[in-house]
C-alpha cells in the first residue's frame, strides 16, 4: 500500500478539468472582444480561477506518480515543468483579471495564446509518457506522416553488433550496450545508486555495497543475474527505470556469466548454446554458425565497368559465388590450352573479388605466381599439372586467407612444404604425384594442423 | 510431356532462345547465338548458368556423383549394426516394434515373422569408431571421409514408386528428376558434354530402372539425363555411318551450313541459326565423348585401385572411374545405377556377391577424388531407396531373405559440404523404427540443394499453374551433417 | 440568435474551416505510388481490364492463400469469388472497395514496404513487378468491375466485324476476325505464299505426308480459282488424312503398346487404334466419336465396334509389381481415366483437386470425386500380371468365328432340350442301393496314414510316388485312422500329375476336414492348381472362403473369365466336417455342386462368366504346364494371401467323373442312409442315354473352347451391375474414405442435369450439352493448334484462371458455336481453317514483327515450326519411296539401337528383348511404330514424342544436337538416303544436276535455285571422286539398312548421291513448316 502512488495515479483523470476551464475561460476572453458576447467577461475570471486550482491539484498528483517507473526521462522533465508553467500562467491571468495586475487587454491576449500552447504542449507530452513515441501519427495520412517524421522502431541495444561474428568481444560489443541503456542512468559515476557503477569491466567485477554483482561460472549466485530476473512487482526488480530486459538479453547474460564472464571472450570462439543462438538469429540477426571466409567479408559491388571487364576476359569462366555474394569463382575456358602471362595478369583488375581459382593445367611460365599472389581474398587455389617449383610457391605465403592449396602433380618438394607453412589459415594441401615425402607431410600435420593430401599409391592391403 | 505456357509467355522469342540453359543432354537454343553470328565462325560459347544465373549461396558442392544401389541394399547387414537381432535371433517380432505397420504382399500372408540377425560381424573402423561389417572392407577403409545417415525413411513401399519418390520427390511418374531439375537451375560447366549423365552398370538383373527416372519430366527436354552406355555408340548414333569419315563429315556441315544460310536469308527465322548451332555441338560431341569415355590412358596403378573389374567396360567399377573422369571434365550431376539388391531371399550369399561388385569401387572414386583435390568440391552419395525388414521373409534357414521396410534405412555421403567420419540419427534396438533424428527422403533432398548453393523452395517451374519444386511442399535443410 | 454582421462571419468561417478539412481528407485519399510504380501506371492501356489483366496476375499470386482452397486459405478471404472479394473481413478491413484505393486494404498491402504487412508475404517467395502493382491499383480506381471466368461463360455466335481494309480480301469468318485485330494493332497480313510452299504445307499439315511430284505440277499448272480447294477436298477424303488425325488422338488417348509401370510388360490394343483411323476415315461426328470413347459400351444393344472404342479408357498404364496393394492402384486408374476426361474434353487441371480443393478454378476436392464416379463402377484389377490384357474384355472376333460360334451355340442349346427331355421321359428301373465300395472313376485316394523319405529327403504319403511334401509329414488321429497335421509353415503336400483338368471336362473331388483358423481375412485352400497374376490365375482351386464358407473356382483369367460358387453356410471350427464338390464339365455355375457332410449345400453363385480353358499355364511364356495339385496351400504369390490351410486334413478322394449326390453321400461315409430321392436321382443319372447325350455336350463345349480360346480380347469398359459406393479420399489416399457421392459434374462449368442417368452415358451427353461453355471451345482449339501450331488459347490443356487468355475470343466462340451447329462435323472445321486466308500466308518473318508479335500470336504471317517426330520420318520414307502405305495393323518395331530393353528391365517375358522386324514393317508410317513406355524408340523421345503415360494435348518442340545426330546418323535416315539417291539415279538421266533437282524436290517439294543447286553439285563430285578413290567405303555406306540396293549402279556414283540425299534429309525445309 503505496498511498502517494495509489493518489498519483489520479493524475491522468484530474489533468482533464484544466484543460477544460482553461479553454472556456479562453474562449470566453475571445468572444467578450465581440460586443454581443461582452456580457460574458464576467465568467472569465471564474473559469479562470477554477482552471488554476485544478492545474495545481493535477500537479501535485503529477508529482506524486512521477515517482512511478519506466517512464522516459527527459520526456517526464518536459512535461513536469510546462505542467507547473500552465499554473503559474493560468494563476498570473486569474491575477490579471480580478485587477491585481495591471496590464493591456493586447497582452492578456498574449498570454491566453501562450497558455493554451502549452496547456496543449503538456497534454502532448503526457500522451506520449503513457501511450509511446508515434501513437499520434501512427495512422495519420501519408504526408502527414511525413510532416510528423515519426520515428521507427527504437534500435534496442544488441541491433548494433557488428556483422561478422570473428570481430565481436562478447563483452564489449554485446554485454556493455545492455547495461548502458539499462543501468547507466542509475548505476554510473554521477549517481552510484547502491554503490554500483557499472560503467567498465573492472567496476562491474568489483560490485557494489551488496554480495557479489557477478559470480563467474555461477549465473543463480551473481546478484546482477538475480535483480534483473525478479518477477517484475518486486521491490528489488532491476532496472528500476527502464523497461525490464529481454528474454534473449537476459539468457545473454547468463550465458556470459556461465562462461566465466571473461573480458576478451570472442563470439565465434565459444560454444553457444542453441537455443541463444536461435534466438540471437531471431531478434536480432546476429548469425554465430561459423562461415567461411567468402561469407563473412564483403567484397565491393561488381559495378557496370567491372561486368563489362567480366564480359571481354574471354580466356576464363568467372562466376558470381551467389545472387548476393560479391566474390568471384574464376576457371579457364576450355578452348584455351595455356594462359599467357598477360592474360593471367589481367586478373589482377578482379584482385579483390577472386576467392576461388583454378588454373589447373593452364600455366606454362611459374612466374605468373607473383600476381596471382597478389590476389589477396584467394581461399581456394588449384594450380595442379603445371610446372611449378619450390621457389615460386615462397609467393604464396602472403596469401592471407589461403585455405585449401592444389599442387598436384607440380615439381614441389619437402623445401617447398616448409614455406607453405607459413600461410596460417591454410587447411588442406594436395601433393599428390610430386615429391613431397610421406614423413614431411605427416610432420607437418602434426604440429600445423594442415591436412596434406599425399595420395594412396596402394595403400590399401586388402587383408 | 505437354506444359504450359511456361514463363515463356513473358519472354520475348529472343530472351527464350538466350534464356533457356544448355544442358547438353538435349543442348536447346541457348545462348549459343553469341556476338559473332554462326555462319561466321564458331562463337565462343561460354557456359550457361541456368534459370537461376548464380546459385542462391555460395556452393559447397560443385558437381554431384550419385551411386544409386537399386533395389535396396539391407541396412542391418551393411551399417547398422543390431545385435540385439543376432540374441534374439528366431524369435517373433514383437507387435509393440511392428505397430501394426503396412506390410507388403511378400510377407503380409506369412504365419511367422522371425528375427533374422545379420549372419556377418561388424567392427569399429577408422578414428571415427564407424561400426560396419566386414561385407564392404575397403568402405570400412575410408570410414572416416564418410557421412552416414542412419535414419533415413520412406512411406513408399514397393520399387517402382519409391526409386521414382527418390529420383524425382513424386511417387508418380511425370516429374523432372534431380539431375534435370540441378541442369535447369545452375546449368552447365561444360559445353561440349551434357550437365546430366548417366551410367547404367550391363547386364545386371533385379528390379527395372526406367528412362523417366532420368527424365526431364515437364521441364524443357535439354535438360534430361544422357546415358552413356559402354561401346562404340557412348551417345546413340554419335558415330558417323560407315564409309563417312570425318574429315567428308566436316565438309558435309560446311555445306549444309550454307544450304541453310539460304533459307534465313529468306525466311530470318532465328530458329535456323539456333539449329546450326546444335549441328556444330553434336560435331564436337563426336570427338569429346569418346575422348572422356576412353579409359585406356589411365596407368595401370589406377586400374588396380578401382580392382579388375573397371578394365571391362559397363561394369560398375568401370562407370566409377568413367564417373571420376566426367566430373573432371566439369559434368555437374552423375548418375550411377547398379541394380540387383533385392534380397527377397538367399541374402547369405547374393548380399556378398553384390557388396564385392561395388565396395572396392565405391571407396576407390572416394580416394581418387580426394587425392586429386576435387573430394572437396565433389559430393558423393552411396544409397538404395528404402531398407529391409528385421524379420525374415520366408523360413530363417541359410537362404533366407529379407522383404522392403520403409521405416529406416541407412546412405552414406562424402566430400563436399558434409561432415567426415560423422554418423547421424539412430533405428531402435531392433533397427525397425527411427528412434533418432528421422530424415525424410524430402529432407535428404533439401539438403542436397543446399550442398549444391540452392534453396530448394525458390528453384521452381511452373506447370498447369503450380509452381512445382523437386521437394513439392516439403523437405527441410539437415544442418546438422553440414560441415 | 447570432447578430447579422457577425453572422456573416461565422458563416464564412465554417465554410472555410469544413472546405479545408475536406481538402486535407481528399488529398490524403490517394496513396502515394513509389516511384517505379507511378511510371508503370502511365504506360498502362487506359481500360484496364478483369479478365484479361487483372485475374492472371491476382489467381498466379494470392489464390495459394486466398483462392478456392479452404484449407489453406488465410484471414478469410476468399479472392476467387466477388462478393467475398468486397466484403468486410473480420478485421473489418475489406480487400477491396470499387473506386476507393484508400479502403481498399489489398492496395496498401501490395504497396507496403513492412514484411509484417507486404503481400504477397516474404515467406511466400513470391513478389508483384512494379506493372503489376499498377494495374491492380488503376484497375481498382476505375471502379474495380468484376467479371466472370472467360471459359465458364455460354459461347454466343458473335457477329462477323467487317472494320478492316477490304482490300485483304478475306477469304472466310476466319480472316474477318483475325485482320479486325490486325487491323487494331494496325498491323497488316502478309501476302500469300508461293503454291509450292502452299501444297506442302497443307498436304503435310492434313496428311503427315509430303505431296507426290506428280501432285506438285498438277497444281501449279491448275490456274483455276478453285485449285486449292480442289486439293483439300481431296486430301481430306484420303486415307492419310485418317491417319494424322489417328496419330494427334494417340498422344490425347496416352496409347501404348505396354503396360507402362514396372514390369512394363506386353498390351494388345492396336486394334482400337485400327478403329479410331475407320471412325476418322468415315467423318464420325466428334459428338459420337467422343460418346462411343467414353460409353460406347452402354449403348442400347451395342455393336463390336462400340465397345472396342471404350478401349479408350483403358489405355491407362498399368502396374504388375509384387506386392502392391491392389486398391491403391485401382482407384489410381479411375483417377487416371478421370484426369485424362478433364484435360482432353473439358480443358481442365481437375488432377489438382485430387488432394485438396482447386488452389485456382473453383472446383472442390468433392467435385473432383463426383466426376470420377463415373469411371469407379468397374471391376478391375490394381495388381496385374506382367505381360498379357485383363478385364473387363471383349473377344475380338470375326464373321467367320461369329458364325462357326453361333453354330456350336446352337448345338448345345438342342443338345441340352435333349438331355431335358430324356431326362423326363426316360423309366428308373433300378432302385437298388449300389454297394458303398462300387464309386468308379477314383482318380486318387489318400487315407494320410503313412509317410517315407525320398532321396531328396522330401517325404511320399501313403506309398503314392507323386504325392510329397518338403518336410516331416505330421500324423495325428484323424477321422478314419489318422490324418496329416497341416499349420501353413511350408508343410503344404503336392499331387504330382493329377488335376489338370479342362474346362470341358467333369470331376469331383472332397475330403474330411478339421480346421482352426479363426482369422477373418485369410483363405484356406484344400485342393487347387490356381497360379499367379503372371499367369492369370489360371486353373480351379477348392477352398475355405475368409469366413470358412466352401467354394470352387474355375478360373482361365480374373476378374471377368471365371465360375465361382460358395456354399451359404459356413464350415465350423475344430470340427470334423466332410466338403466335397462335383462338376459336369458344362462350363455354367449350374454345372457346379457343393456338399457339407455328404449332403447337397445351399450355394451362391459368385460369378458365372467362363469361355476360354482353364488349363494352368507357366509365367512368362504362358505355355500349359501341368504343375502338381497343391493341398494346403496355393499358388498364389505377391498378394500376401497365400491360401494357408491351418488343421487336419483325412479321407482325400478325387474322381474323374461328376458323381451323383448318393455317390457322394456313400464316399462320404458319413453313414447315412440314402433316402429314395437320393436312390433315383442316382440311378437317372447314371443312365446310359443320359452320361451319353452328357458327354457329347462335353465334346461340343471342347469344340467350343478350341474355337474361342485363341480368339484375342481387348481391353474396354464394362460396368457392373451393381456398381460400389464413390467415396471422396481424403489427401487423396485410397483407404482414407471420405463420404460417399454419387456421379455429377462441376457446378460452376455446368450442373449435371437430374435425368441424365447417373453413368457414363449420362458424362457423355453432358459434355455435348448446348449450353456446355467447354467441350466445343476445347476441341476447336486443339484443332487450331494441330493446324496453326499454337491454340487460340496457347494453354491447351488449362482453361483455367492459370490457363492462358485466348488472343481472339470472338473467333474461339464463333467457332466453337459453327462446329456444335454443323453437327460437330471435324473435316468441315479442318476445311474452314486451311481455306482461310490467314492460313496460306506467307509465312517469311518481318521485321515490323519482330517487336509487337515475336510469337506470332496475332498471325500476321503464316507460322512455321518444326515438324512432330512422325512427319519428320514419314517425309524421308516418303521422298525415298521406302514408305509402305498400308492402314492399321499391329505396331511395328524399326530400327533401334539393340539391348535397349533388356539394360533396363527384365521382368516382362514377351518384351525382354526387343526383335526388330524386317520387310515392309521396317517402312511402315511412324504412328504404327511400337511405343513402350519404360523405354520408349530413342528417335520419338529425341524428337518430343509425348511419353503416353499420361494425357497430352500439346507436344514440346524443341532443337537439341541429339536431334541432329539423329538426322545424320541414324541407319533409318541414311538408309533412306540410299534409297532416295538409287530412286533418283534410276529414274534420271546421268546428268548429276537433274538427278539432284528431282531429289531437291522430292524432299522439299520444290525446285531448287541456282545457288543451292552449285552448293549440292559441289558435294556430289567431291564425294564421287573421293569413293572412287576409297570404294571400300562407298560399299560400307550402301550396306547401312536392310534395304538392297540395285547392283547395276555405279557404286561411287551411287554413295555420292547418297551423301547429297543425307545432306537434304538435315535440310531446313525436311523439318520445318514453311
Amino acid at each position: 500500500m503505496d498511498l502517494g502512488l495509489f493518489f498519483g495515479r489520479f493524475h491522468p483523470l484530474v489533468v482533464h478539468l484544466p484543460i477544460g476551464f482553461l479553454l472556456l475561460a479562453a474562449l470566453f476572453e475571445g468572444a467578450s472582444r465581440l460586443k454581443q458576447f461582452n456580457q460574458l467577461k464576467a465568467a472569465v475570471s471564474w473559469t479562470l480561477l477554477l482552471g488554476a486550482i485544478s492545474a495545481i491539484v493535477s500537479v501535485i498528483f503529477g508529482l506524486l506518480i512521477a515517482g512511478d517507473r519506466g517512464y522516459d526521462d527527459d520526456v517526464l522533465s518536459l512535461h513536469k515543468w510546462f505542467g507547473i508553467s500552465v499554473v503559474v500562467l493560468s494563476a498570473g491571468l486569474w491575477l490579471i483579471e480580478i485587477g491585481i495586475l495591471k496590464v493591456s487587454s493586447k497582452i492578456i491576449g498574449g498570454i491566453f495564446i501562450v497558455l493554451i500552447l502549452f496547456l496543449s504542449l503538456t497534454g502532448h507530452l503526457g500522451g506520449t509518457l503513457t501511450h509511446g513515441e508515434g501513437y499520434l501519427v501512427e495512422h495519420a495520412p501519408g504526408f502527414i506522416k511525413k510532416i510528423a517524421g515519426a520515428s521507427g522502431k527504437k534500435l534496442a541495444p544488441l541491433d548494433k553488433v557488428p556483422g561478422n561474428p570473428d570481430s565481436v568481444v562478447v563483452f564489449t560489443d554485446m554485454i556493455m550496450p545492455i547495461l548502458e541503456t539499462k543501468c547507466m542512468p542509475c548505476h554510473s559515476e554521477t549517481q552510484a545508486k547502491g554503490g554500483l557503477v557499472l560503467t567498465t569491466y573492472e567496476t562491474l567485477m568489483e560490485g557494489g555495497d551488496g554480495n557479489a554483482t557477478i559470480s563467474p561460472g555461477k549465473p543463480l549466485s551473481s546478484e546482477l543475474f538475480r535483480r534483473i530476473t525478479l518477477p517484475v512487482s518486486h521491490q528489488k526488480f532491476m532496472p528500476l527505470k527502464e523497461q525490464p530486459l529481454a528474454f534473449t538479453e537476459v539468457s545473454l547474460i547468463a550465458w556470459w556469466i556461465e562462461e566465466g564472464a571473461k573480458a576478451d571472450s570472442r563470439l565465434s570462439q565459444s560454444e553457444i548454446p542453441d537455443h541463444l543462438s536461435e534466438l540471437l538469429m531471431r531478434d536480432h540477426k546476429i548469425d554465430v554458425t561459423p562461415k567461411p571466409y567468402y561469407e563473412q567479408a564483403t567484397a565491393p559491388e561488381l559495378n557496370q565497368e567491372k561486368n563489362q571487364l567480366i564480359e571481354s576476359m574471354t580466356a576464363f569462366n568467372i562466376r558470381k559465388l551467389s545472387a548476393k555474394n560479391n566474390f568471384l569463382d574464376v576457371s579457364v575456358s576450355q578452348d584455351v590450352k595455356k594462359l599467357t602471362g598477360q592474360e593471367v595478369e589481367q586478373l589482377l583488375q578482379l584482385k579483390d573479388h577472386i576467392t576461388w581459382l583454378d588454373l589447373k593445367d593452364k600455366l606454362d611460365d611459374p612466374s605468373s605466381l607473383e600476381s596471382i599472389s597478389e590476389l589477396s581474398h584467394l581461399t581456394r587455389l588449384n594450380l595442379a599439372g603445371n610446372p611449378i617449383a619450390d621457389d615460386h610457391v615462397a609467393a604464396l605465403s602472403d596469401l592471407k586467407y589461403l585455405e585449401s592449396l592444389n599442387l598436384v602433380a607440380t615439381s614441389i618438394t619437402d623445401v617447398g612444404l616448409e614455406s607453405l607453412s607459413q600461410i596460417a589459415s591454410l587447411k588442406r594441401l594436395y601433393v599428390w604425384q610430386t615429391d613431397v615425402s610421406r614423413d614431411a607431410a605427416n610432420e607437418l600435420m602434426k604440429n600445423k594442423g594442415i591436412e596434406v593430401v599425399v595420395g594412396y599409391q596402394l595403400a590399401i592391403e586388402n587383408n | 510431356m505437354c506444359h504450359c505456357d511456361h514463363q515463356k509467355s513473358d519472354y520475348t522469342r529472343r530472351d527464350f532462345l538466350t534464356k533457356t540453359s544448355l544442358g547438353l543432354g538435349a543442348l536447346s537454343l541457348s545462348s549459343l547465338l553469341g556476338p559473332s553470328p554462326v555462319f561466321g565462325g564458331t562463337p565462343s560459347i561460354n557456359p550457361n548458368s541456368g534459370i537461376l544465373g548464380q546459385p542462391h549461396f555460395p556452393a559447397k558442392a560443385k558437381r554431384v556423383i550419385y551411386l544409386f544401389q537399386s533395389g535396396a541394399p539391407s541396412h542391418l547387414d551393411l551399417f547398422d549394426y543390431k545385435p540385439l537381432l543376432n540374441k534374439m535371433n528366431g524369435q517373433e517380432i514383437p507387435d509393440s516394434v511392428r505397430k501394426g505397420q503396412r506390410l507388403t504382399g511378400m510377407t503380409a500372408g506369412q504365419a511367422s515373422f522371425p528375427l533374422a540377425g545379420s549372419i556377418f560381424d561388424f567392427k569399429q573402423y577408422g578414428d571415427s569408431g564407424a561400426i560396419m561389417s566386414n561385407l564392404m572392407p575397403h568402405t570400412a577403409k575410408i570410414a572416416d571421409e564418410l557421412c552416414f545417415i542412419k535414419s533415413m525413411y520412406t512411406e513408399a513401399i514397393n520399387h517402382d514408386p519409391a526409386i521414382t519418390f527418390f529420383q524425382t520427390g513424386s511417387q508418380l511418374p511425370g516429374r523432372p528428376s534431380i539431375g534435370s531439375w540441378v541442369s535447369y537451375g545452375l546449368g552447365t560447366d561444360n559445353e561440349n558434354l551434357p550437365s546430366f549423365v548417366v551410367l547404367v552398370t550391363k547386364n545386371k538383373t533385379g528390379q527395372p530402372l526406367y528412362a523417366r527416372l532420368w527424365g526431364n519430366g515437364f521441364l524443357p527436354s535439354e535438360h534430361q539425363g544422357v546415358q552413356f552406355r559402354a561401346g562404340k555408340n557412348p551417345v546413340l548414333y554419335l558415330s558417323n555411318p560407315p564409309g563417312v569419315d570425318p574429315i567428308a563429315r566436316q565438309q558435309q556441315l560446311q555445306d549444309l551450313e550454307k544450304l541453310q544460310k539460304q533459307s534465313y536469308d529468306e525466311f530470318e527465322d532465328p530458329e535456323i541459326q539456333a539449329r546450326m548451332a546444335q549441328y556444330e555441338m553434336a560435331f564436337r560431341m563426336q570427338t569429346s565423348v569418346p575422348e572422356v569415355m576412353d579409359t585406356e590412358s589411365e596407368p595401370d596403378y589406377i586400374y588396380d585401385l578401382y580392382g579388375e573389374d573397371s578394365r571391362t567396360p559397363g561394369t560398375f567399377a568401370a562407370n566409377c572411374l568413367l564417373a571420376r573422369r566426367l566430373a573432371e571434365k566439369g559434368v555437374k550431376f552423375i548418375q550411377l545405377y547398379h541394380q540387383g539388391w533385392d534380397q527377397h531371399n538367399n541374402l547369405p550369399n547374393r548380399l556378398p556377391r553384390q557388396c564385392k561388385e561395388t565396395d572396392q569401387a565405391s571407396a576407390a572414386l572416394i580416394t581418387d577424388l580426394k587425392q586429386r583435390g576435387m573430394l572437396e568440391d565433389t559430393l558423393v552419395i552411396w544409397g538404395g531407396e528404402f531398407g529391409r525388414t528385421s524379420y525374415s521373409q520366408g523360413q530363417l534357414d541359410e537362404t533366407f531373405g529379407r522383404d522392403h521396410h520403409p521405416n529406416c534405412f541407412t546412405i552414406f555421403m562424402a566430400g563436399a559440404g558434409v561432415k567426415k567420419g560423422f554418423s547421424y540419427g539412430a533405428t531402435d534396438d531392433f533397427g525397425y523404427n527411427v528412434a533418432e533424428n528421422p530424415v525424410h527422403v524430402h529432407d535428404f533432398q533439401a539438403t542436397l540443394m543446399h550442398l549444391l548453393g540452392v534453396d530448394h523452395e525458390r528453384l521452381t517451374y511452373k506447370f498447369q499453374g503450380r509452381r512445382f519444386r523437386l521437394t513439392d511442399v516439403h523437405g527441410h535443410v539437415v544442418n546438422d551433417i553440414l560441415s | 440568435m447570432f447578430k447579422k454582421s457577425g453572422n456573416i462571419w461565422l458563416k464564412h468561417l465554417i465554410y472555410q474551416c469544413s472546405f479545408s478539412i475536406l481538402a486535407i481528407f481528399l488529398i490524403s485519399c490517394q496513396p502515394d505510388l513509389p516511384a517505379e510504380v507511378d511510371q508503370a501506371y502511365q504506360e498502362l492501356p487506359e481500360v484496364i481490364d478483369y479478365n484479361f489483366h487483372v485475374k492472371p496476375i491476382i489467381s498466379d499470386r494470392c489464390y495459394a492463400c486466398h483462392g478456392p482452397d479452404k484449407e489453406t486459405r488465410k484471414a478469410g478471404l476468399r479472392l476467387d469469388i466477388e462478393e467475398n472479394a468486397f466484403a468486410a473481413l473480420e478485421s473489418g478491413s475489406r480487400a477491396f472497395a470499387h473506386g476507393n484505393l484508400n479502403k481498399s486494404e489489398a492496395v496498401n498491402r501490395i504497396l507496403s514496404e513492412d514484411p509484417e504487412k507486404q503481400m504477397p508475404p516474404p515467406d511466400s517467395k513470391m513478389s508483384l513487378d512494379a506493372k503489376e502493382i499498377a494495374t491492380i491499383v488503376k484497375w481498382v480506381a476505375q471502379g474495380a468491375e468484376w467479371k466472370p471466368h472467360w471459359s465458364f461463360i455460354v459461347p454466343e455466335k458473335p457477329e462477323v466485324p467487317d472494320d478492316f481494309p477490304n482490300k485483304w480480301a478475306p477469304n472466310n469468318e476466319i480472316d474477318h476476325f483475325i485482320y479486325q485485330r490486325l487491323d487494331q494493332e494496325k498491323l497488316s497480313p502478309s501476302p500469300k505464299a508461293d503454291k509450292e510452299r502452299l501444297i506442302r504445307r497443307v498436304t503435310m499439315d492434313l496428311t503427315g505426308l509430303p505431296p507426290s511430284l506428280k501432285e506438285v505440277d498438277a497444281f501449279i499448272k491448275d490456274q483455276s480459282a478453285e485449285a486449292y480447294e480442289k486439293v483439300v477436298d481431296r486430301l481430306l477424303e484420303s486415307d492419310a488424312h485418317a491417319e494424322r488425325l489417328a496419330m494427334e488422338w494417340m498422344d490425347v488417348s496416352r496409347y501404348a503398346d505396354s503396360h507402362g509401370l514396372h514390369a512394363d510388360g506386353y498390351r494388345y490394343m492396336w486394334p482400337w487404334r485400327d478403329w479410331v483411323i475407320k471412325a476418322f476415315r468415315e467423318n464420325m461426328g466428334y459428338n459420337q466419336f467422343i460418346t462411343w470413347q467414353l460409353a460406347g459400351d452402354l449403348l442400347p444393344n451395342a455393336t463390336q465396334d462400340q465397345i472396342l472404342a471404350t478401349a479408350f479408357n483403358r489405355n491407362n498404364p498399368m502396374t504388375a509389381e509384387g506386392g502392391v496393394i491392389d486398391e491403391e492402384w485401382r482407384v489410381e486408374y479411375v483417377a487416371d481415366r478421370t484426369n485424362t476426361v478433364a484435360t482432353a474434353f473439358m480443358g481442365l487441371t481437375m488432377e489438382c483437386a485430387r488432394c485438396h480443393d482447386h488452389k485456382f478454378d473453383p472446383i472442390s476436392q468433392k467435385e473432383y470425386y463426383q466426376l470420377s464416379a463415373f469411371f469407379n463402377q468397374m471391376t478391375e484389377l490394381g495388381m496385374t500380371g506382367d505381360d498379357g490384357n485383363f478385364g473387363p474384355q471383349l473377344l475380338m472376333t470375326d464373321e467367320k468365328d461369329e458364325e462357326k460360334i453361333a453354330e456350336i451355340k446352337s448345338m448345345l442349346a438342342m443338345h441340352e432340350a435333349e438331355l431335358k427331355q430324356t431326362i423326363s421321359q426316360v423309366q428308373v428301373s433300378k432302385n437298388t442301393l449300389p454297394a458303398p465300395g462300387s464309386v468308379s472313376g477314383i482318380a486318387i485316394y489318400h487315407p494320410f496314414e503313412q509317410a517315407t523319405k525320398d532321396k531328396e529327403g522330401r517325404s511320399v504319403i501313403d506309398g503314392i510316388s507323386e504325392s510329397k511334401s518338403r518336410k516331416e509329414v505330421v500324423f495325428e488321429a484323424g477321422r478314419f485312422g489318422k490324418a496329416v497335421r497341416l499349420t501353413g509353415e511350408y508343410d503344404e503336400i503336392s499331387l504330382g500329375g493329377i488335376g489338370t483338368y479342362e474346362a470341358y471336362e467333369a470331376f469331383s473331388a472332397g475330403a474330411w476336414i478339421n480346421t482352426s483358423k479363426r482369422k477373418k481375412d485369410h483363405l484356406q485352400t484344400i485342393l487347387g492348381n490356381t497360379g499367379q497374376k503372371n499367369n492369370f490365375w489360371r486353373g480351379w482351386d477348392f477352398e475355405l472362403k475368409s469366413t470358412n464358407q466352401v467354394s470352387l473356382r474355375l478360373i482361365h483369367s480374373l476378374p471377368d473369365n471365371y465360375i465361382e460358387v460358395t456354399t451359404l453356410d459356413s464350415v465350423r471350427v475344430n470340427e470334423w466336417t466332410h466338403i466335397m464338390f462335383t462338376y459336369d464339365g458344362s462350363m455354367k455355375a449350374k454345372g457346379v455342386k457343393l456338399y457339407i457332410n455328404g449332403l447337397e449345400a445351399e450355394t451362391d453363385v459368385v460369378f458365372d462368366d467362363l469361355f476360354k480353358s482353364i488349363y494352368p499355364i507357366r509365367v512368362g511364356d504362358h505355355t500349359p504346364d501341368d504343375r502338381p495339385l497343391r493341398v494346403g496351400r496355393s499358388y498364389r504369390a505377391h498378394t500376401g494371401e497365400f491360401g494357408l490351410y491351418k488343421g487336419l486334413l483325412d479321407e482325400l478322394k478325387i474322381y474323374n467323373r461328376e458323381l451323383t449326390a448318393l455317390e457322394v453321400l456313400q464316399v462320404s461315409q458319413i453313414g447315412l442312409t440314402p433316402n429314395d430321392k437320393l436312390i433315383r436321382g442316382h440311378h437317372l443319372a447314371t443312365h446310359p442315354d443320359i452320361e451319353q447325350q452328357k458327354a457329347t455336350l462335353r465334346e461340343l463345349n471342347k469344340e467350343f473352347l478350341s474355337i474361342v480360346d485363341p480368339i484375342p480380347e481387348v481391353m474396354v469398359m464394362r460396368d457392373d451391375d451393381e456398381p460400389g459406393n464413390t467415396y471422396v479420399l481424403n489427401r487423396g489416399q485410397y483407404n482414407a474414405r471420405g463420404e460417399v457421392v454419387t456421379a455429377a459434374t462441376p457446378e460452376n462449368v455446368l450442373a449435371f442435369p437430374e435425368e441424365f442417368p447417373q453413368n457414363r452415358i449420362g458424362l457423355a451427353r453432358w459434355l455435348f450439352m448446348d449450353n456446355n461453355p467447354l467441350t466445343a471451345r476445347v476441341a476447336v482449339n486443339r484443332y487450331w493448334q494441330m493446324i496453326f501450331g499454337t491454340g487460340i488459347v496457347s494453354t491447351a490443356n488449362d482453361f483455367g484462371s492459370q490457363g492462358a487468355l485466348p488472343t481472339h475470343p470472338e473467333l474461339l466462340d464463333w467457332l466453337a458455336v459453327d462446329f456444335r451447329e454443323s453437327g460437330w462435323d471435324v473435316r468441315k472445321l479442318l476445311k474452314q481453317m486451311v481455306m482461310s486466308a490467314t492460313y496460306q500466308q506467307s509465312s517469311k518473318f518481318r521485321k515490323d514483327l519482330e517487336q509487337v508479335d515475336p510469337q506470332n500470336l496475332l498471325l500476321a504471317k503464316s507460322p512455321s515450326y518444326r515438324w512432330p517426330a512422325e512427319m519428320i520420318r514419314d517425309n524421308a520414307l516418303a521422298s525415298s519411296g521406302l514408305l509402305v502405305k498400308k492402314i492399321g495393323g499391329k505396331s511395328v518395331k524399326p530400327y533401334q539401337p539393340d539391348s535397349l530393353w533388356i539394360e533396363l528391365g527384365n521382368f516382362s517375358h514377351i518384351l525382354l528383348y526387343f526383335h526388330q522386324d524386317h520387310g515392309e514393317d521396317l517402312y511402315r508410317r511412324s504412328m504404327y511404330t511400337f511405343i513402350r513406355r519404360t523405354s520408349p524408340p530413342p528417335y520419338m523421345t529425341t524428337f518430343d514424342v509425348a511419353p503416353r503415360s499420361v494425357c497430352v494435348v500439346k507436344r514440346e518442340v524443341t532443337n537439341t544436337p541429339l536431334q541432329a545426330l539423329n538426322l545424320m546418323n541414324d541407319p533409318q535416315f541414311v538408309e533412306a538416303a540410299k534409297v532416295l539417291a538409287e530412286r533418283v539415279l534410276r529414274e534420271n538421266s546421268k546428268n548429276p544436276e537433274e538427278q539432284i533437282t528431282q531429289a531437291f524436290r522430292l524432299v522439299t517439294s520444290r525446285w531448287p535455285n541456282g545457288e543451292e543447286l552449285e552448293v549440292l553439285k559441289e558435294v556430289y563430285y567431291r564425294e564421287e571422286e573421293r569413293y572412287e578413290k576409297k570404294p571400300g567405303q562407298a560399299n560400307e555406306l550402301l550396306g547401312v539398312g536392310e534395304y538392297e540396293v540395285d547392283k547395276g549402279l555405279p557404286f561411287s556414283n551411287l554413295a555420292a548421291m547418297t551423301i547429297v540425299a543425307n545432306t537434304l534429309l538435315n535440310l531446313d525445309e525436311a523439318y520445318t513448316k514453311r
